[in-house]
């Protein structure tokens, strides 16, 4: 009797050590998951519950519409205006951004000790908060007052003052150069790291076979990036996907819906209009197409992938 | 010509920095030198100089009969092989390979046939698609030998090229580096170790270089030379004690008088040993440092001395087997142990008393600065 007990109870033993050895991980894991689950998967499924809704998002009036939010977002000339901005921004938010911010790098890295105080300098405009940059570049731009047009008035260039951000054919324009701005330092100190990386003894091995600075640059150090560029590209679509606050300060999506983006689209629609159904249409609209288009890039570009 | 001459080499990173101080010598045509020393004792300094990767404070650096400090490395007739390899890691080891004489245009054929030549010498010629990732250490390390082959170099420089190795490949890539340099005679070759089996077994020359103070005091070279010549010739203490392994015994001892087969020396321990150097200038009873090698610490009953003569009795605190030899430390009048290479097993265990043979030819005697007293 005692040999079977003390067996049963050693059973027992090895039995709780083995469902807290199960436990463990969930109990690690638990706070991220709940964290993630409150703050985003529920946000995300909630936002596509709301789209089937007709409600002002006020009171208990919602009033359950199928798919009608849906088919008049896929007529609706006004989003895919602001997701053609979008992409116009990704587009040039990548053309742009990811030369000068190469380049900057590039010559900050071989610029030695003497190069700190301008990379300091370089990372500023990204130590300034979106609302900030946008209120002084919205200064900037002024019709009447932005130095902007002051300046092109001091060089003689008077003629193409414009009213930057009021005229439909420039405020986007005037935005998206902000907003490369406002990423260039990042994307160069993302470029800098890759720099700093790259061993310096190949630089010497091809400097011995006769390489001039250039072709170690074009035929050695640019494939070293490659996986930072695509990373970085990746990043910069995304971002400009998503873009927000910049835009909403400075234009507010205007005038005349030009430099309208998806997620200013979707503030109107639910906080100005109190379209909260149709604004999670769009906001769920926006989630798909990022996912899309951010899944494409990253299948085509693989073979850039980084090697661990 | 293919000699290389340093004539008053300095260098320093900052003003109170030096690493290279007076460095003055002769690498002659097709021969194979080592750079050898500790660690900081600017040996890879020294090649990089000779590259032109780095400049010298002062001094002149020739190759053949032309000054080079103003010379671009790739203008040097030399080439590299660098301790990790340096290989482009995004080109194949055949354009790894084709590179440098793409960058000097040479025509395609002549580059196909060159680097096809390569590759047949290192036995590399089924890697010649593969990317450097894709290779093992062993192979790399022979497809930047063969980058450097290619260019056809009056120089080649190797910095540490077998550090990365295991043991036993680099036993391996050490005679095809020697196999390399005798099937281009022309060349010079400048070899930078930390490894002295390395130096020994490569080496037509080897440049021991002092590291910090002695660096400062003496000057970088502290022995050029043969490598048996600085194996049983040291100039001073450094050289005795970095050559070899165990290093050799140094035993404190004061000089007792010049006879006509050499310098008398009295051990605190009473023994009296006579060592075949001229200590002429030496005063009586001046503090020496007598230097003698395990291997050649015969135990007294395998040699046949008369106990007595040459001879050091201690007690055995150690020993150490290694199946073809064995290690026996020996306590008293030292403050390292002595330690003494006996074939075999020896016989010999812990505590017990032991006499072993210091023969004359192999020993070495000192002065109080250090150095080494001129044999008869």
């Amino acid at each position: 009797m005692t040999d079977i007990s003390t067996r049963s109870a050693g059973g027992g033993a090895a039995g709780a050590a083995l469902s807290l050895k199960k436990l463990a991980p969930a109990v690690f894991l638990a706070p991220a998951v709940l964290l993630l689950a409150v703050y985003l998967i529920y946000p995300l499924i909630d936002s596509f519950r709301l789209s089937l809704l007709d409600w002002n998002g006020l009171g208990a009036n919602a009033r359950f519409v199928g798919l009608d939010n849906w088919k008049k977002l896929a007529t609706d000339a006004l989003f895919w205006e602001a997701a053609w901005n979008n992409i116009l921004l990704a587009v040039f938010s990548v053309l742009i951004q990811m030369p000068i911010a190469l380049i900057l790098a590039v010559v900050l890295d071989n610029a030695g000790k003497g190069s700190r105080i301008l990379k300091i300098l370089y990372f500023l405009p990204l130590l300034m908060s979106s609302v900030a940059l946008g209120v002084l570049f919205k200064y900037f731009y002024d019709v009447n007052f932005g130095p902007l047009n002051a300046l092109l008035d001091y060089v003689g260039l008077g003629s193409l003052a414009q009213d930057w951000l009021g005229d439909t054919r420039f405020a986007l324009g005037a935005v998206i150069a902000v907003v490369c701005w406002q990423f260039i330092p990042f994307y160069m100190v993302l470029f800098m790291a890759g720099l700093a990386s790259f061993p310096a003894e190949i630089s010497e091995a091809a400097k011995l076979d006769g390489a001039s600075e250039t072709t170690i640059f074009w035929k050695m150090k640019l494939p070293h990036l490659k996986g930072t560029l695509r990373t970085a590209i990746v990043l910069s679509v995304i971002g400009a996907l998503r873009y927000f606050d910049l835009i909403y300060v400075m234009t507010g999506g205007g005038p005349e819906g030009a430099s309208e983006l998806m997620a200013t689209y979707m503030y109107r629609n639910v906080f100005s209009s109190f379209q909260l159904g149709y604004g999670s249409t769009v906001a769920s609209a926006m989630f798909i197409i990022v996912i899309l288009i951010a899944s494409v890039l990253l299948r085509f570009s693989k073979r850039y992938e980084t090697e661990v | 010509m293919t000699s290389i001459t340093l004539s008053g080499v300095n260098k320093s990173f900052g003003a109170n920095f030096p690493v290279i101080s007076g460095v003055d010598l002769k690498i002659d045509d097709g021969e194979f030198c080592v750079f050898l020393g500790p660690s900081g004792c600017g040996k890879s300094t020294l090649l990089r100089m000779v590259a032109g990767l780095e400049t010298a404070y002062s001094g002149e650096i020739r190759i053949g009969d032309r000054v080079v400090d103003k010379v671009e490395p790739a203008d040097r007739e030399v080439a590299m092989v660098f301790q990790n390899y340096a290989l482009y890691p995004h080109m194949s080891v055949y354009d790894n390979m084709a590179f440098g004489l793409r960058q000097a245009k040479t025509p395609k054929d002549e580059i196909d046939r060159r680097v096809r030549e390569a590759a047949r010498i290192l036995q590399i010629e089924p890697l010649l698609d593969r990317m450097p990732k894709a290779l093992s250490g062993g192979q790399r390390q022979r497809v930047a030998i063969g980058r450097a082959i290619v260019r056809q170099p009056k120089v080649f420089l190797f910095d540490e090229p077998l550090s990365n190795l295991d043991a036993a490949l680099r036993v391996h890539m050490r005679s095809e580096i020697a196999t390399l340099h005798r099937n281009f005679p022309a060349a010079s070759m400048i070899y930078v170790t930390h490894d002295q089996t390395e130096a020994m077994a490569l080496a037509d020359k080897i440049v021991l270089l002092h590291a910090g103070k002695d660096m400062l005091k003496h000057g970088s070279i502290a022995q050029v030379g043969k490598p048996l010549d600085l194996y049983h010739r040291p100039r001073n203490l450094f050289v005795a004690g970095f050559l070899g392994s165990p290093t050799m015994n140094f035993i404190e001892a004061s000089f007792a008088g010049q006879q006509a087969d050499g310098a008398r020396v009295a051990l605190k321990s009473g023994e009296e040993i006579v060592v075949p150097v001229d200590g002429s200038t030496l005063a009586a009873g001046a503090a020496v440092t007598l230097g003698v090698r395990p291997e050649h610490l015969a135990p007294v009953a395998a040699s046949g001395a008369a106990l007595g003569a040459q001879t050091l009795t201690r007690r055995v605190s150690a020993v150490e087997h290694f199946g073809e030899y064995s290690f026996v430390y020996l306590d008293g009048g030292t403050p390292a142990p002595l330690i003494a290479k006996v074939a075999g097993d020896g016989g010999f265990k812990a505590g017990d008393s032991a006499s072993f043979a210091a023969p004359a030819d192999c020993c070495h005697l000192f002065d109080a600065d250090g150095i080494a007293l001129s044999h008869l």
